[in-house]
């Protein structure tokens, strides 16, 4: 039962963060959005409650990209893919290569990590990033700028993963205190 | 000084001789990496060993390399040859500082070396390195074609070549490296 609340809440919280950033988004895959506040929704989410949220994240990639990027802009199942598999997948992959090279647990005692969480951002954002290049490259009608396809890519996924867990931490802190 | 000598002399022969001996595994289009790149292992592990101060040696050995291997100096695709091995001689030390910044590694345990720590820092470096590369070299079709296929051909050479080579120096070469104190 837990189970279902924890995924209602990653679904919320990744459904408000892809319509806040909604109005940054150039409507096309060739170059990303600027401050991708879902990827720290992600990320977050699945520090907090585990692996088990993915069908909440994922339903909510789902549902915005089919009927706010009209079918992720008309790519279909490869748009699916990027930004759905990718998308929700990406923060699990890092976390597991973090955890299995040793490297870190994101928690010292009860205490998040604030620098380790930082870096898995940054790895998330690499992974997410060169996952996308692959499908997209290919499959867009006019092949992206390699540069810029990259340059905003990582900076969106690197200013957004850190803009909504540091907010939305800090939130949870004082209401705690409250 | 002789130790600084010492050392920038052995990364800059491991870096000279890890890529002189893939020349036969080199593609003739420079979109397509080598596979097993090696020199990533020696870019690597001279910084781990011997500290950041071993840079000139590293840098030395892949110029020396690139101008034996590519015979020039001066034309676009040699000029972007020589970057690259820039980007390939920073991008060890960067993931080292990053790793080092976020507290995640040492990459040393009480003296002993952390393989797992390292393995990781192979396949950051590579991700570094090619990510780089990106912005350096030009994807305008003219040098690179095929900007997909250079990504996972060089991120693949980096990090096998840089796992290669630094498994054959522990195998074989543990207990110089003990004797000497760098491990």
């Amino acid at each position: 039962m837990l189970i279902i609340k924890y995924n209602l809440v990653a679904l919320t919280l990744s459904l408000t963060s892809l319509l806040m950033v909604e109005g940054l988004a150039n409507g096309s895959f060739a170059s990303g959005n600027l401050l991708f506040l879902p990827m720290g929704a992600s990320i977050f989410s699945y520090l907090l409650f585990g692996f088990g949220v993915l069908p909440g994240i994922a339903i909510a990639n789902t549902l915005f990209g089919y009927f706010f990027w009209d079918s992720w802009s008309g790519l279909g199942f490869p748009g699916f893919t990027g930004h759905v598999v990718v998308g929700s997948l990406a923060p699990i992959a890092a976390m597991l290569m973090m955890r299995l090279f040793n490297l870190s647990n994101f928690f010292d005692g009860q205490k998040l990590n604030f620098r380790h969480v930082v870096f898995l951002v940054i790895l998330t954002a690499f992974i997410n990033t060169l996952s996308k290049f692959f499908i997209y490259m290919s499959v867009l009608p006019i092949a992206p700028d390699p540069a810029i396809f990259f340059s905003t890519y990582l900076i969106g996924d690197m200013l957004g993963g850190l803009v909504f867990v540091y907010v939305v931490s800090r939130i949870s802190t004082f209401l705690i205190k409250q | 000084m002789k130790q600084f000598l010492t050392y920038n002399l052995i990364a800059f022969l491991a870096v000279l001789i890890s890529r002189l001996i893939i020349v036969p595994f080199d593609h003739v289009d420079i979109s397509i990496g080598n596979y097993i790149w090696l020199p990533m292992g020696a870019a690597i592990l001279a910084p781990l060993l011997f500290g950041f101060k071993s840079l000139p040696g590293v840098v030395a050995g892949y110029f020396l390399a690139t101008f034996i291997s590519k015979g020039g100096v001066w034309e676009a695709i040699h000029i972007y040859s020589y970057l690259g091995k820039l980007i390939d001689s920073v991008a060890p030390i960067a993931s080292i500082l990053m790793m080092r910044f976020f507290h995640l590694s040492d990459f040393f345990d009480s003296g002993k070396i952390n393989y797992a720590h390292v393995m990781f820092l192979v396949i950051l470096a590579s991700f570094v390195a090619t990510v780089a590369k990106v912005f350096v070299y030009p994807m305008n079709g003219k040098i690179i074609p095929d900007p997909s296929l250079f990504i996972q051909t060089y991120l693949m050479s980096d990090i096998l070549g840089g796992v290669v080579f630094i498994y054959l120096i522990f195998k074989f070469f543990t207990p110089q490296l003990i004797k000497n104190k760098l491990i």
